[in-house]
């Protein structure tokens, strides 16, 4: 059985391809999103999910979310004395939407199709593939976010569409695709996008609004850990209430003070409004890129939980000048479409009439050296091999030469970016070759760059003269861990202890009450820690029905204090 | 475009859009591009092939000048008045949608207003009015202010109209690019490898317009050169006058276009052209008058841009100055014999006039590079020619390929570069005679051709016809008759020029018939179907053929007329087109 799963900065989904149609999964507390959320008890069990998000206000230095951010950098995150990299936090939230999946399903699950973001590069995929293999599963493709949404929303129609353009504002990545659908194949026509622009800088923004307004005695510095989480989860509440009223409440409970403000709709939009101009510029990349005018695109798609604002979705009306579509509910459309090509990687007969074809969002190339017109030379100029949204699986040559006479070796640097100077653009890894000693300019080496449907890059030298040719893969500089390495940490990931799914709900709930315990103040505190002290008293006893009463119970009386639970 | 690419698609070779991609559609459904990667490269490239072949894609094109290349999103910096959506109502305010949704309100039309863009317009292009830079540049940032930017057509419009307009209008929209590059982002860091053209040029302008005043202001030598070399060609100047300003102004022109290149946009072309033909007449002369130049050019280059600041030495300036008066007091004292007297004032002039007449040394040269007069030499017919045969159709013809497959071209191209080698001429002497004789071969290649390369031409005249027509019909009727100046070709059309061009040019060619102005006949046939085509009736359409009818008519027929000329049966079509291309 294969999968589709979005692995997102603030929530990740599961979603299979069933009966002719993608329908997401629900997990062990009956929701069909969880929280990309990791924290550890004070045994040292780990809690994925809505517990671990509720945790992070009330343990923020032994949870981790937004990881997602640090995907393919050497950043570790420590949850209490224990480090974990990013893809092994990923590899624990995958492992529990594989558990969902066979607990749904009732057979077990071993391969995915997990969604990244287009504009992520080599690195964090290649960090994406490992965080899957770490979780036991096969990583059949990994699939551009908007190219997902797509999928979700082009299956429905068999007959042509104009171009569409997906916009996909996530938790931590804004993505732009402008997609075509022609006689069942779907076509990705150009790609952009913004790694470091999502809701979380909208929290950010909320942050400093209300800081600013707070002075003296209610000051609150940033200097503080787990102040700044507190806030970042009011900012959080504060901005979703914003979507269904002009003023929302920004409040929270610090050193036993409650702190209240009003934040207005229009003083937000204000606030936000270097963010929502950041906006423009993938669209206006896209749309040039792929050569289409406004007027030519058929319809507008939001996708990604962050354009239920409506500072989003103004922006994206005047910017075309017409309503956005988000008849998919944002937050499922990446997963489903996940499903999607999982049905279709499986070769699903009521997908055979369709074929999916994607870009790479970014120009590949080495670095070389350059004559100018007045006969200087420039060292470090940017030579692209791949341009970008060029249509992937593609294979493009170049060939080289040496710049000195007698030159012992050719040190290819492969960058990716649009820059002109390579120091501007990401490099990717070094190679290099040997050579035979020639007169500069007289040996020809074909530099070979290989881009496969997932996004991943093989770089192939050759040198025609010798007839050798030799086949060198890219490699970071950092540690690339061999398949030994990844089985041991593997190995290590499963040794956690996990608390068992059964439980997550029970979990779920004391994570809950325990955060509405730090937030509120005087007779509620008082009455939500009685509620908690009950409630491990039954949790002992064992008994499931009395368990299952008492929580719903407390949920009850948590959504009358703070609302519904939101995800 | 080969056969083994129409094989790869299943389909045969058609110009259909349409029928292309279904034909990709049909194959990519039975591949799989994960297991089979090649496969798919292949389907996809001649997928490309195929349809970028295809006359029927449509672009407009900005006019602009012939570095310039309109490249900016599709619909690539449209005309202005070609899209009547964006059309600027005049003094029109924000308007609220005609019909109102069922559900809520359809999002505001944004308008912009059309005054500032007029403005823009008159104060660059119209001679009666005073071109302004500060207005110039106000105009442009509260154009770039306006809320409706925020429509990305409407924003993308505008870009195009600056960069349009800024290009066209150099040098006096210099002002505008500040504004404009800062708003759109124009020079941003991590971008350039795809950027357009156009923007690079207007991004060089920048730099070089920098360059313009610092030149004028620190050389007025060369000010009064490049404030000549704007105004129309001196035909009034006397030979005498021409022939001393003839090295500077070679100089200029050889500066800029080695390091300021956009600065020869902004000349005057026929002024250009007067002097080149010039430097060619004077290079063409005696060999004493020949030798005198070259030592004239030598001590020009050497000089460099700049004025030479006098060496304040005053005192060895005094004493220089004072020892004539010493000398001729000395002379006038008695006891010097008559010829000594005459000896004495004789020297004394002598140095005196020497002193007047000599050059004063030149100082340290402000900061201007030293230009290589070698790097415009010619080096050899392998690393000459290439490039230039790559401008004029494309990379793909290669000096080799001439050589196996137009000999005689080739031998022709080569004895040219000879021959300017001899004479010592430089890279862009070398640029003009590649360029006529490329222009020569190619029109008789067109005359002396076959069939299919005739009904390609044409059908190719037909597609440059139809995107002028879209735009201005005046222009498509002034194109069709051969009078339209500075032709500019849009990219889709400017590969199917080049790709004929190179077939024509690799063609080797038996017979060229001399080139043959004058009527010829046009078959009753051909005449019937072009009224059929063109759609207007049979009263109007006869009208134009006697051009007494409106430009857009004219242009109709012309259009009509080809197009039933290449599709007019082998027999009848073969003599008409040749005879249609014996003009050429």
């Amino acid at each position: 059985m294969i999968v589709g799963i979005d692995l997102g900065t603030t929530n990740s989904a599961v979603a299979i391809w069933r009966d002719g149609a993608a329908s997401l999964i629900p997990n062990s507390l009956g929701d069909v999103l969880t929280p990309s959320a990791v924290s550890m008890t004070e045994d040292g069990t780990i809690l994925v999910g809505v517990a671990a998000r509720d945790r992070q206000s009330t343990h923020p230095a032994l949870t981790a979310t937004a990881f997602k951010r640090l995907m393919g950098a050497q950043k570790p995150v420590m949850l209490g004395r224990t480090r974990f990299s990013a893809e092994e936090l990923s590899a624990l939230v995958l492992r529990s939407l594989k558990a969902d999946a066979e607990a749904y399903l009732g057979e077990p699950v071993e391969s995915a199709v997990i969604t990244v973001p287009a504009y992520f590069n080599d690195r964090q995929r290649k960090a994406t593939r490992r965080a899957g293999e770490l979780a036991g599963l096969r990583v059949e493709r990994l699939l551009n976010e908007p190219t997902a949404a797509a999928l979700a929303h082009g299956i429905h129609q068999r007959e042509d569409k104009e171009p569409f353009l997906v916009f996909d504002l996530g938790g931590g990545t804004f993505d732009v695709s402008i997609v075509e659908i022609f006689d069942g194949i779907i076509e990705v026509r150009a790609s952009a996008g913004d790694n470091r622009l999502g809701g979380e800088d909208f929290n950010d923004v909320m942050v400093e609004l209300v800081r600013g307004q707070l002075k003296g005695v209610d000051a609150l510095p940033l200097s503080n850990s787990e102040l700044r989480e507190i806030m970042r989860a009011a900012a959080e509440r504060t901005r979703r209430g914003l979507t269904e009223a002009d003023t929302a409440p920004f409040s929270l409970v610090w050193k036993g003070r409650e702190i209240r403000r009003d934040v207005r709709a229009d003083a937000f939009a204000e606030a936000a409004a270097g963010l929502i101009a950041r906006l423009r510029e993938p669209v206006l990349r896209s749309m040039r890129d792929s050569g289409i005018r406004t007027e030519q695109l058929s319809e507008v798609i939001l996708v990604g939980g962050a354009t239920r604002m409506p500072i989003v979705r103004r922006a994206v009306t005047r910017m075309f000048g017409r309503f956005p579509n988000a008849s998919i509910d944002p937050d499922h459309a990446v997963a489903m479409g996940a499903a999607v090509q999982a049905g279709l990687k499986a070769r699903d007969s009521a997908l055979e009439e369709i074929r999916l074809t994607d870009v790479c969002p970014f120009t590949l190339g080495v670095d070389t050296v350059e004559f100018d017109r007045l006969g200087r030379m420039h060292s470090g100029v940017f030579c692209p091999i791949i341009e970008r949204n060029t249509v992937i699986p593609a294979s493009r040559v170049h060939v080289f030469s040496t710049v000195r006479d007698n030159q012992p070796v050719v040190e290819f640097g492969v960058y990716q970016g649009e820059a002109r100077q390579v120091d501007a653009n990401v490099k990717l890894g070094q190679l290099s070759i040997p050579v035979p000693p020639r007169p500069a300019g007289t040996v020809r080496i074909d530099c070979r760059f290989s881009y496969d449907v997932s996004g991943l890059l093989e770089v192939d030298l050759t040198i025609p003269e010798t007839g050798a040719s030799k086949q060198l893969v890219i490699c970071d500089d950092a540690d690339a861990p061999d398949d030994a390495a990844i089985a041991a940490r593997r190995e290590v990931l499963a040794a956690l202890k996990v608390h068992p799914r059964e439980d997550a709900a029970n979990a779920a709930t004391l994570a809950r009450a325990e955060r509405c315990y730090e937030a509120f103040l005087g007779e509620r505190r008082d009455h939500i820690g009685q509620m908690i002290i009950g409630f491990e008293g039954v949790l002992q006893k064992q008994d499931p029905k009395q368990i299952k009463e008492a929580r719903d119970e407390i949920e009850r009386q948590l959504d009358a204090l703070e609302g519904e639970r939101f995800l | 475009m080969t056969g083994e690419d129409w094989t790869e698609l299943g389909l045969a070779p058609t110009a259909d859009h349409r029928e292309i991609r279904k034909a990709y559609a049909r194959r990519l459904k039975t591949i799989d591009p994960e297991a089979d990667p090649d496969a798919f490269i292949r389907l996809r490239t001649a997928r490309d092939r195929a349809l970028s072949q295809d006359p029927d894609r449509q672009f407009a094109v900005t006019g602009a000048r012939t570095d310039a290349e309109a490249a900016m999103g599709v619909g690539n910096g449209e005309a202005p008045d070609a899209d009547p959506n964006l059309e600027p109502a005049a003094d029109a305010e924000v308007q609220p949608a005609a019909a109102p949704d069922t559900s809520e309100e359809a999002p505001p039309e944004p308008v912009l207003l059309a005054a500032p863009f007029q403005r823009i317009e008159s104060l660059l292009f119209d001679p009666d009015v005073r071109p302004d830079p500060i207005e110039l540049q106000q105009i442009v940032t509260e154009i770039l202010a306006d809320p409706a930017l925020e429509r990305i057509d409407i924003a993308q419009w505008v870009e195009g109209f600056l960069a349009d307009t800024i290009v066209r209008g150099t040098p006096l929209s210099d002002p505008m690019i500040d504004p404009a590059a800062a708003h759109f982002g124009w020079g941003q860091d991590g971008n350039q490898i795809s950027r357009p053209p156009i923007i690079d040029w207007i991004l060089q302008r920048r730099e070089d317009s920098i360059f313009e005043a610092g030149l004028i202001a620190g050389s007025p030598e060369y000010a009064t050169i490049l404030h000549a070399l704007r105004a129309p060609p001196p035909t009034q100047l006397g030979e005498r006058q021409v022939r001393r300003q003839s090295v500077r102004v070679e100089y200029l022109l050889s500066y800029f276009q080695t390091l300021h290149p956009t600065m020869l946009a902004t000349l005057d072309q026929q002024s250009i052209q007067f002097w080149s033909d010039r430097f060619v007449a004077e290079g063409a002369g005696n060999g004493f008058a020949r030798k005198l130049r070259e030592w004239e050019k030598d001590r020009i280059w050497k000089r460099g841009l700049w004025p030479v600041e006098r060496r304040g030495d005053w005192l060895i300036a005094l004493c220089i100055f004072l020892m004539p008066y010493l000398f001729a007091w000395a002379l006038l004292r008695p006891g010097y014999s008559r010829v000594a007297r005459f000896v004495g004032f004789g020297w004394m002039i002598l140095v005196v006039a020497a002193m007047l007449t000599n050059p004063d040394k030149p100082s340290e040269l402000k900061e201007a590079p030293a230009l290589d007069l070698e790097r415009t030499r010619l080096v050899s017919s392998e690393h000459d020619l290439p490039p230039l045969l790559s401008d004029y159709a494309g990379p793909e013809l290669t000096l080799g390929a001439m050589k196996t497959r137009n000999k005689p071209l080739h031998d022709l191209l080569v004895q040219r570069w000879t021959a300017l080698r001899a004479g010592d001429r430089r890279t862009w002497d070398l640029e003009r005679s590649v360029r006529e004789t490329l222009n020569d071969a190619l029109g008789a290649g067109l005359r002396g051709g076959e069939y299919d390369i005739h009904r390609r031409f044409w059908q190719f005249r037909v597609d440059r016809a139809r995107t002028f027509q879209q735009e201005d019909a005046a222009k498509c009727d002034a194109f069709l008759e051969g009078t339209l100046p500075g032709q500019v070709f849009p990219p889709e059309i400017e590969e199917e020029r080049r790709a004929l061009v190179r077939e024509v040019l690799l063609r080797p060619l038996s017979n060229a018939p001399p080139r043959r102005t004058g009527t010829y006949r046009i078959p009753g046939s051909v005449v019937a179907d072009a009224r059929a085509l063109s759609k207007l009736g049979a009263p109007r359409f006869d009208a134009a053929l006697e051009r007494r009818g409106t430009a857009a008519e004219h242009c109709a027929v012309g259009i009509a007329l080809i197009e039933a000329a290449i599709s007019a049966p082998r027999k009848v079509g073969r003599t008409l087109l040749k005879d249609m291309s014996s003009a050429l």
